[in-house]
Parts: structure tokens; sequence; C-alpha cells
């Protein structure tokens, strides 16, 4: 590995190497043609996708303030379009290879209720201005597995290549911290729902919090923190584990901690990473799958496809926030009435296994939404090339936060038959945007200290 | 609690009804809610339910064992060893994420020790009036062998707080905190942490499935812990009290001696010479226990304490760790007060003692008496002894490293009781001191007059997690290395069985490494809801004889094999094969069992097969 230093970077405009940032000219485009974060601002074609007009202006008047429960702005709509068994074959080319396998195999429960596209997400202020500064300074390193010269913002608003439009994915602006209490259900192949795991995460995104002060984020600084505690299944109560992951994981490695109420200490976490089998889904899925991807993308070469205009789960407030998910929770498929599907432009980004690399997957198609550049859609491939898992990610718009919340999704594994929800969070508070926990609470001893068991 | 196990049909009753609690508890955690959101409680059990048979047959020659052989003769080949339900409850309650008490409590019962096989005697360590009893449990056995019974576990209050801009956390009262990063159960022994909680080794080696939360038992003091810096924590600790280790005790099906520790009656010595003359006493001589109860203390200073520090920066990426503690023994020696020797009439009587024949002389009359002697063949008492003032000075690292969770500790102890035969304890004109005898009067209730010692000892384990290959889904390993080093002896040498005239088969030597591993592939959703595992743990001495006890033994150990199911994520079955291995030497012309090498070279015969069912609610 090499380091570039600041200095290098000062020339690094002039000398235009092929991975640089953005011209200026392009960049120019930022707030004209395209939003300030880089999506197309104007209506397709057809009409099916309405021009940006600055995102959701008004708070629902339903919304209690304070309240980490959202309701959708969209109560009183209805879906415009049903996709199920019978048109699935007219409409494959805006499905995700998931979706469209789960209409083959449940042409009579699985169907899509396609809403009017609403493009609600409007970020603070800071973050786009700081986004138009990155579109020219903002450079990614490494071949694409670090980044340097990032502001608090979308570090790619024009990306070159499919990491940079990964890396705007892992920084999209979830908001500067928040506390989640949470459920994970698994539901098997003969459709009996289990209680994976339930727990209290604080999520954290150092580089937006306005105590920071502004400069680019350096090389081992963190972006990402993440803490969980579980409080079921009952005999997993007080585990708790701690994630820290940094701007440039080649100079700095992913750091997890776990503390088992069993052992009464705080140990490090044997990888909770890449294709582990993540114990938080009870083995499901990997870790690498949570929020649709997470962790550093060396094991991958990425491919930035292109765009394409795909029917995806959208607003889904509705499922988010379930007071009971119970009724959610059909055989085969979340039940089909709790989902909101949209027409949206997304990035699709394709990973390959790099040769020599072993992972569980060996193709990876991630779907990323042009408005906030948060995945909302995965397909995965297995060793020998079929359909193996994929991702759905329920994008809730935290409109009194302008923060985009992907921690819900539902995560489908066709070999087993099952399928599980994560993250959901309307049976209890919610989530609540705060403020960051002290830096003491970030040291791996900490977890101890909050431990009773 | 008593009168709801007092007849047999009550007893199946509540068997049932547990078994059927088992498999109709509520999906969810037992979150009780007040409509306070600052206050929040939990109360969780969790039930385990072991039914265990014999495997193995009996070994002749650890039957002719005197001291080792109630236990294997307690249960033939094919007997249930095992039918026991042990509940654990847990109830938490905190107020404002930062105050808050936690109690829990542990109850069991184990029909399995509602009829014991023994018929022997001659050699049975349990008595009753004085007489040697055979398949019969002292009542402290019976307590916690059998039950019905329970105990506390945790019963302290806790309390966070910021303060001069750091970090606090204080648990007052019963409970555990475990330093150091060492894993297994040899870690426990030579890490930082030994003797910091007494270890529950009755539920360790028999109970399969026990929790390490419920194996190490909590001691009441005072823990302070502050989060000095980001990278600095501090603790400090203080006990009032201290417990013994607990062990599996006499009757039990994997008692190490029949003579330990609380529950034992008597320690078998050797012919009766009275026994001829006196008809109905028993064939052999015994010494008698003098403790009937654990004892609460065993320290003259204040208490046990310790002091650590913990760093992680960031360029260590892990964190190293400075710990020294001042701890009381939680393993035990022996020390034997004779009360009978064989002396001529007139140096007895010189002595001050009781001339029994011209020849037998009571030399202690509080260890004996001459009704005792002649009718029962007592000839003297024995008890445990407890080492304190032992100081540890230790250095923790645990660092990630290769995706392997590493840990590693490298410690210096003083005072550190030594591997060693029972100190004689005889009035002062009979004390051979070459031989480390000492007088009764010198004999004190506090510390142990055994062999003490300096030692080093170093632990080098790791934890990591295998993904999906052909074989499993996934894969968790985790394996520890333990070493220790004698270097000097400090206290009663004569009796330390390390010095050179000492020749038994377990004779430390001046290292000792051993190996333990557990690996646990795991499939998952094998059918629907059900996720398969196949754990294999295996534990040995690889080179050399430790020498403080429970140390470790070259050749000696355990290994478990079995396949689990993990239903739901709720309940959990495991089917499992337990052995242990040990050698010893025997005598050539009885073929008897005479010294073994470690504690798991008694159980060498104890193989047993079980079934488990777990779950929490």
């Amino acid at each position: 590995m090499f380091h570039k230093t600041l200095v290098a970077l000062a020339f690094a405009s002039l000398a235009a190497p092929a991975l640089a940032a953005v011209s200026a000219d392009e960049a120019k485009q930022l707030g004209t043609t395209l939003t300030p974060l880089g999506a197309e601002k104007a209506a397709n074609k057809e009409g099916t996708i309405p021009e940006y007009t600055g995102g959701l202006k008004e708070i629902p008047a339903s919304y209690k303030k304070g309240s980490g429960i959202r309701p959708s702005p969209f109560e009183a709509e209805k879906p415009r379009l049903v996709v199920d068994g019978k048109n699935a074959a007219q409409q494959a080319d805006k499905l995700t290879e998931g979706t469209k396998e789960l209409l083959k195999r449940y042409p009579n429960s699985m169907r899509l209720d396609v809403y009017p596209t609403q493009r609600v997400i409007a970020l603070p202020a800071k973050v786009l201005a700081n986004t138009a500064k990155n579109a020219v300074g903002t450079k990614s390193v490494n071949g694409g597995l670090g980044v340097e010269n990032m502001l608090a913002g979308i570090p790619f608003p024009i990306p070159k290549t499919g990491n940079e439009a990964m890396w705007n994915h892992l920084v999209r602006y979830p908001g500067v911290a928040y506390v989640q209490k949470y459920e994970n259900w698994n539901v098997d192949s003969a459709g009996v729902p289990t209680l994976a795991t339930a727990g209290t995460l604080t999520n954290e995104f150092p580089l937006f919090d306005p105590k920071r002060p502004d400069g680019a984020a350096k090389e081992s600084d963190p972006f990402w923190k993440i803490k969980v505690l579980y409080t079921g299944p009952a005999r997993r109560a007080g585990e708790a584990l701690m994630v820290i992951d940094s701007v440039n994981p080649i100079v700095q490695g992913r750091r997890a901690w776990q503390y088992l109420p069993g052992q009464r200490r705080v140990k490090l976490a044997p990888d909770l990473s890449y294709d582990t089998p993540n114990a938080g889904t009870a083995g499901t899925s990997t870790y690498s799958d949570a929020f649709v991807f997470n962790g550093a993308m060396d094991r991958f070469d990425w491919k930035l496809v292109g765009k394409k205009e795909m029917y995806v789960p959208y607003n889904g407030y509705k499922l988010m926030y379930a007071k009971d998910l119970k009724p959610a929770l059909t055989p085969n498929h979340v039940n089909p009435d709790f989902m909101r599907w949209e027409l949206h432009r997304v990035w699709v980004v394709e990973a390959t296994l790099k040769p020599g690399q072993r992972d569980l997957y060996s193709k990876r198609v991630y779907f990323l939404d042009e408005d906030s550049w948060a995945a909302l859609a995965a397909d995965q491939y297995d060793a020998k090339g079929q359909l193996y898992r994929s991702t759905l990610a329920n994008l809730t718009y935290s409109y009194d936060a302008n923060a985009v919340n992907i921690d819900n999704y539902t995560f489908h594994d066709f070999s087993s038959g099952s399928y599980s929800v994560v993250g959901a969070s309307g049976m209890s508070d919610g989530i609540r945007y705060a403020d960051p926990l002290p830096e003491l609470q970030w040291s791996s001893e900490s977890l101890a200290g909050s431990g009773i068991r | 609690m008593h009168s709801v196990f007092a007849s047999p049909v009550a007893r199946r009753k509540a068997t049932v009804i547990a078994l059927a609690a088992l498999f109709c508890a509520p999906a969810l955690a037992f979150e009780i809610d007040v409509g306070n959101p600052d206050i929040e409680m939990r109360w969780d059990n969790t039930l385990r339910y072991n039914l265990g048979g014999r495997a193995q047959k009996q070994n002749p020659a650890i039957l002719l064992a005197p001291n080792n052989d109630d236990g294997d003769r307690n249960f033939s080949n094919g007997s249930l060893v095992t039918n026991r339900l042990d509940i654990l409850s847990e109830f938490d309650f905190v107020w404002q994420k930062s105050y808050g008490a936690r109690v829990s409590a542990a109850l069991w019962y184990d029909n399995a020790y509602g009829s014991l096989d023994n018929t022997f005697a001659a050699t049975a360590n349990t008595l009753v009036n004085g007489l040697p009893a055979p398949g019969v449990l002292s009542p402290y056995s019976k307590r916690y062998l059998k039950g019905p019974s329970g105990e506390w576990l945790d019963a302290f209050g806790f309390a966070n707080w910021e303060m001069l801009g750091m970090q606090w956390n204080v648990k007052a009262g019963q409970h555990t905190v475990y330093w150091g990063d060492s894993l297994l159960l040899g870690g426990a022994v030579h890490g930082v942490s030994y003797a910091q909680n007494s270890l529950d080794l009755m539920k360790g080696f028999g109970t399969p499935g026990a929790e390490a939360k419920e194996l190490f038992r909590p001691k009441g003091g005072i823990t302070l812990q502050t989060q000095a810096t980001k990278d600095l924590s501090i603790a400090g600790q203080w006990f009032y009290n201290w417990q013994a280790v607990r062990v599996p005790e006499s009757g039990s099906y994997l008692t190490a001696s029949d003579a330990a520790q609380f529950g034992a009656d008597s320690l078998v010595f050797g012919a009766n010479p009275f026994a001829a003359a006196f008809p109905g006493a028993p064939a052999f001589t015994r010494f008698w226990n003098q403790q009937a109860v654990a004892p609460s203390r065993y320290s003259a200073s204040l208490g046990d304490w310790g002091i650590s520090a913990r760093y992680s920066p960031d360029w260590l990426d892990g964190t190293l760790g400075v710990y020294f503690r001042n701890a009381t023994d939680i393993l035990p020696q022996t020390v034997l007060i004779p009360g009978f020797a064989s002396l001529p009439a007139a140096t007895c009587t010189a002595i001050g003692g009781i001339p029994v024949t011209p020849t037998a002389c009571i030399i202690n009359r509080n260890a004996t008496s001459v009704a005792d002697l002649t009718q029962k063949g007592k000839v003297g008492e024995y008890r445990t002894a407890y080492g304190d003032n032992i100081h540890i000075l230790g250095v923790t690292l645990s660092k990630s490293i290769g995706g392997v969770s590493v840990g590693a500790e490298f410690s210096y102890r003083q005072n550190m009781p030594l591997l060693s035969d029972p100190v004689q304890a005889l009035p002062t004109p009979l004390v051979n001191a070459a031989a480390g005898q000492i007088s009764i009067n010198d004999l004190s209730a506090n510390g142990t007059p055994g062999a003490l010692g300096d030692t080093y000892h170093g632990i080098l384990n790791g934890l990591w997690i295998m993904s999906k290959t052909p074989f499993f889904d996934s894969a968790s390993f985790a394996a520890e290395l333990t070493w220790m080093h004698w270097i000097k002896v400090t206290q009663n040498a004569a009796v330390f069985k390390g010095r050179d005239s000492y020749t038994g088969i377990d004779k430390p030597s001046r290292d000792f490494i051993g190996l333990a591993f557990n690996i646990t592939p795991t499939w998952f959703q094998v059918w629907p809801g059900v996720d398969l595992l196949a754990p294999i743990s295996y534990s040995r001495g690889m080179n050399g004889n430790a020498a403080v006890f429970l140390g470790g033994n070259e050749n000696a150990g355990n290994y478990a094999v079995g396949i689990a199911a993990d239903i739901y994520s709720k309940y959990r079955v495991d089917l499992k094969y337990t052995g242990y291995m040990g050698d010893y030497s025997t005598n050539p012309a009885t073929g008897a069992a005479t010294t073994f090498n470690g504690v798991f070279g008694s159980l060498s015969d104890r193989g047993w097969v079980s079934l488990t069912f777990k779950t929490t609610f």
C-alpha cells in the first residue's frame, strides 16, 4: 500500500490521473441538470418519474415532534400499478432478479403494489455544499478501497467507478447519530416466524458531527460507528457488539468487539465482517449483507454498469414502523400489503469475486438510489453462478432529520426458501435522532461497563 | 421447596410440568413494563434438563483405590448418572440506564442420586454414626448433588456515572468480574484471574452446557471501574468474603477424591489393627473430616483485593492490561492431624498421650478417643487449608491478528500453594521438621502449612470464526495453550511433590504445557427453523506436570463430542459423549491404582452419554 500526502493531493487536479476527481465542467452539472447529489433532475420520458424539486417540502401533520415513529407522508395514495405473476414478464426489465424470482416462485401470493414515484430526499444544506466540493476534490485511493480528501458529504456525486458509487452508499448521510430499538425476524421455509434478535442499536456517522472541525477526513478517521446491545432472544440478552469502520480500510481495518455476558468480558470480535454468518440474523445472512452492503470492498472487482429505471421499495413507512409486525410475516415473503414500491432511476453496480479470493458470493449486483445513493436492492450469486440471496431495502426518509434510512430490509435466501425482515422498529419507539455519544462511550472497555449481566 | 418433591408422584409431576414448560414457553423475553420509561426490568429463566448414563465399565484398578472408588461404585455401567433439572433465574432492575441491581439464583434437583449402587462398605468414605455407610451421601453432598436445593448467585447493586470527565462504574455486593484474557478452564487456573472468583467445577464437570456465568461463583465485594480516557481504563476491587472451589463432592459420579471436600466424611488410611479384637469395627482405619461445611473466610488479612489498568491506544489496535492482585487460594491443600501412633507406652505417657496397648498410643486426644479408635477405626482428623496472601502480578495483551482474536497473558505469583503431600500436624515432641511436619500448636486457622513457592504462568489463546466451506456453513474455533514454570519453593519444601526424593507419577516437572480447544461447526436451517451444530472439545496436558493443583498433568484431560440442534433460536438439544483420560500408577501385587496423575486419572473410566435440553424464557 502507498499513501498520498496532502501535498501530493494539491497537485492532483493538475496531473489529472485516470481515477482522478471529476473535471470542473462536469461538476458544474451539479445543481443544474443534476441534483446537488448527482441524480438526474429531469422527469423521465413517460412521466412516471417526476422532476426533482428539492425533496419533501412538508412534514406530515400526523407526525408528533420528537417521536421516533414516522407516519407516511403518502397515507392516502393508492397504487397506480400492480405487478404480479401475470404481468411480470412484461415488466421484467424493471425488476431485480430477486423480485423476479419471488414472482416466479409464488405467483399466487407475491405482488408489487407500485405507487406514484415520490422523490422525497432532501439532505441538509451543509451536506449538499460539501458534496459539491467533494465532486472535484475527493479521490478514491488504493484501487478504490479507500477515500481521500472527503468532506462531510457524498464523496462522488459523479462517480467514475463502481467503488466510488459504493462509497456513496457507505457514506449516504443517515444522520449524525441515532438510537433504534429493532427486531430481526426469520421466517423459515415452512412459514414459521422466529425472532432472530432484538436489540438497541446506536449508529453514528462521525464525519457529519457538527462539532467536528471542518476539513477532509484522514485515512484512519472513522466514518461509521455502531453499537448493538441485544435484548432478545432471552438467552442472548446482555450481549453487545461494537464496530468502527474508517475511511480507508487498508490503512485502518475494521475494529470490532463483542461483550459476552457468559464471560463477563469484552473480547475482540473475530471477523465480524465479510461473509461470516451474521449472528444478528441467526446466520441467514452475512455481516457484509447488513445495510445491504457494508465493510471493505477488497474481495471483489466493482464495475459501474450504468443506470436503469426499476421498481424498488421506497417510502416504506408501513413496514418500517409497523406497530405489530406479525401480520407482515407471511410465508415465503413479506405480506405485499405492507410493501410500497416505486419506479426510480438506480445505478447498477456489479461486483465479481477477484480471482484468488474466497467468499460466499461469486457475484453481487447492487442497485443504488440516484436521489440518495443508498443501496435499495441487491442480487447475490453463489459459486455456481446461480441466484442465491437477494436484499430489498425498505427506504424511508426521516423528514424531521433530513436523513435517509435503509435499516429495515427484507433478505431472501433462495436455496433454503427462508427470508428475514431486519431492522423493523415500529414495535417500540422507532428511530430517535440524538446527539453523538461522548468519545469515552466508544472505547472497547465501555462495552463491559454497561454490561449488567 | 422440600414438600413439593416429597413424594415420587409429585416429583414426576414436577418434571413433566417443567418439561412441558420447556416447549410451551412464550417467544419473547420477559421485559416487565411498568409504564415508566426510566425503569427497565427483566426477568429471565433458563431451564436445563440433563439426562446422562454411564457408558464405560468400571475399571477394577480404580475400584481397588480406597479413596477413589465410592463415586465409581455408586454408578454401575449403564446406570443413570444424572437426571437433573437446573433453573437459573435472573432479575435485573435498571433505572435511567445507569443505576440498578441484579439478583440471580440457581435451583436444582437430580433424581439420579436417589439411589446409588455402591454396596462395598469396607472402603466407603461416608460415615453414619462413625461407621462406613456405602451408597449414602453426607448431608452436604446430598444438598449439592441431589437437592432439591438452591442458592443465591449474583446479588449486587451497580451505578454508572460521569465525574471529572471520566466514566465510572461501581458494583457492590455478590458479583463476578473476571479479569484478563483467558478463555477456557486451563486459562482460569493459569491466568491473572486465578482465584478472583471461585469456580463451580461440579457444574463444570458434570453439567454439560452450563454457561460460564453460572460457573463463576459470585463473591461479595466492591469493584470500581473507571474509563479515565478513551484509551485507558482502571479498576480496583476488594472482597469482603471468600469461597473455596466447588468440586464434585464425595459420592458424585465425577468425584475426583472420596475424601474431598466438605461433603466427604473420611479418608481411608490402612488396615485396622483393632478389627479382630472389636467385632463391628471397620476393616480399615480412617481419618475423619473436621469440616462439615465450607468455611466462609480463610485469610487473616482484610480480604482479597486487586487493581488493574487496561490501555487500548489506536496504534496498538488491541488492549494491553496490567494487574496486581492479592488473593486467597480457592484450591485446597490437606492437613492431617493424626490422633494415633505406634509408640511404647512410656513414651506415650511422657508426651501426654493415652496408651491404649503397650505399643498403641493416642497422641492427640482431640483427634480421636479410645472408643472411636477401637470401635470405629478413627486414627485422626483432616481438613483442607487454603493459601492466603498470594501475590499475582500479570500482563495481558489482546489483539486481532489475521482475523483471529488473540489473547496472551504472562504472570508471576508469590506464595502460590504448590502440589504437596498432606502436612501432618503432631504434638510438638513428635514433629519431624525435616519431613515437613508441623506442631499442632502452630496450626493456624488461616493460610496453609503446605508447600508454597514462586511461579510463572503463561497463556496464549485464539478465537476465530470460519465461514462457509464444503464441510460446514460456519465454524467457531477456540484454542488455548497454557504454560507454567515453578521457580522456587519458599515454604515447606519437604512436602512439595516436586522435591528430588519424590518419585510418584504425579511429580511436578519444572515446566508444564497444556492445550485445549473447542470446535463448533454449524449448519444453518438444515430443517425449517433448525440449525445443527457438532461441538467438539478436547483438553490435555501435553508436556510435564504442573506444580499447582488442577494445573494440568501429562496425558491427562477430557474430551466431548456431540451433535446439537438449535430450534427457533430458542431451544437447544445436545447429545454428547464425555470422556476423561489420565495415567495412574498401580500396585503390582494387587493391581490397585495407587497414585493418579492429575484429577482426571481417577475419572478415566467414567465416560458417559448425556442428553440435554435447554431453553431461556
